[in-house]
């Protein structure tokens, strides 16, 4: 049904384009005031409340024990939120008995395609070596060996800020998973024999530790590096958040992960708002119906003096009948 | 080493009440009428309207939790 005063042009595309975009639907029907409310209102709302919540907000999780109703909430705003359905679909599904109920936060000892990055970290020749901090450009692939796949690779960068590197990578002891919303990241293999190891998460970077030889060294002697390389946005945003994840969040933010989540599920809601205002128009009219209602009684006002006068007219000219049919019966 | 601003920041959560009033009572009016003028005056109305119940709701509360 199409507004009396309104174009609403083919509502139905007005309010998929809508859902996808917050006020695009409106601006395809040229209202523009409206849809560039709804676009700055709800899409401010729902990504303030992202950032509320360190981006790690948005996210679909439907397992036993652990279901995120409020997405459904807060894929109303559409596109900014359906990237989760595709990290869900992504992400490995849930497991099933006990003894892998953490199969997804274990890190890996072998890749299946080649990384070549930046990476950060700590190193250490020998077992009971000095730790150095090293820097610079990793290159890692996976290589059929005799007994299977292995992995090499060589890194070369900075020891210590100023001495250039140059290491070979002899076999991948551990590495992150390439999906995962908040991993893990501490040092916790090269450290001081008394050094307290605080856990420390992130989504945007991957835990890696290899088994390394230095180039410079005649005699190959052990060396180990552990450290970070970055994760790409497309791995981590809006993927589901493991319990751990979580904790971590929580213990950040506090109230604010409850804030973040309501600020998202109110954008939600509100898109619903705009989604049918575009389908249907507004819910109470235009707005302007106590005006009209005002020029209508005001014009029926200003005809209901004639009227009175034409009444009066009537009735003095029905006295004045009267009064001659009485002057015409006394006479 | 994750970064948290609004964390850092401090503020009380009820400020950020605040905006999110103003954005629901803006496209709540906006999906009742289509006159930029009559959506601006609803939302403003209904902006004050909802900050005095929360206000009561809130001296309610105080007064409830008086002493404890």
């Amino acid at each position: 049904m199409s507004h009396p005063k309104i174009d609403l042009k083919k509502p139905w595309i007005a309010a998929t384009l809508a859902y996808l975009i917050p006020g695009a639907g409106h601006l395809y029907q040229r209202r523009f005031f409206k849809g560039i409310l709804y676009f700055t209102c709800i899409l401010g709302t729902f990504y303030c409340g992202m950032h509320l919540g360190n981006w790690k907000i948005v996210y679909l999780r439907w397992e036993p024990g652990y279901k995120t109703i409020g997405y459904f909430s807060q894929v109303l705003v559409g596109l900014p939120a359906l990237p989760a359905l595709i990290q869900w679909t992504r992400y490995a599904p849930p497991p099933v008995d006990h003894t892998s109920a953490h199969r997804r936060n274990e890190k890996y000892t072998w890749i299946n395609k080649p990384i070549s990055t930046t990476f950060d970290g700590r190193m250490r020749i020998g077992d009971d070596g000095p730790i150095d901090s090293i820097s610079g450009h990793i290159t890692i692939e996976p290589v059929k060996g005799k007994s299977g796949w292995d992995v090499t690779g060589t890194f070369k960068g900075l020891r210590n800020g100023h001495a250039q590197t140059e290491l070979t990578v002899v076999n991948l002891i551990e590495i992150g998973p390439a999906l995962f919303a908040s991993e893990e990241t501490n040092y916790a293999q090269l450290v001081e024999d008394d050094a307290i190891i605080p856990r420390v998460f992130s989504s945007n970077r991957r835990y890696l530790y290899c088994r390394v030889e230095p180039r410079e060294h005649q005699e190959s002697k052990a060396a180990y590096i552990e450290g970070t390389i970055p994760r790409k946005l497309r791995d981590w945003y809006q993927v589901p958040l493991e319990n751990a994840g979580q904790e971590d969040l929580h213990k950040n933010l506090g109230k604010l992960v409850e804030l973040a989540q309501v600020f998202t599920w109110i954008a939600g809601l509100l898109n619903l708002l705009a989604i049918w205002d575009a389908l249907e128009g507004p819910a109470y009219g235009y707005g302007n119906e106590d005006e009209r209602q005002n020029e209508e009684q005001s014009k029926s006002k200003a005809k209901k003096p004639k009227s009175k006068q034409r009444s009066s007219s009537n009735v003095v000219a029905g006295t004045s009948a009267k009064l001659k049919a009485e002057d015409s019966v006394a006479s | 080493m994750p970064f948290y601003p609004f964390a850092e920041a401090s503020v009380n959560v009820t400020w950020y009440l605040l905006p999110l009033v103003a954005v629901i009572s803006l496209v709540y009016s906006a999906s009742r009428y289509e006159m930029t003028e009559r959506i601006l005056h609803r939302a403003a109305r209904l902006f004050v309207t909802i900050l005095f119940f929360m206000g009561v709701v809130f001296a309610i509360l105080l007064a409830l939790s008086f002493n404890l």
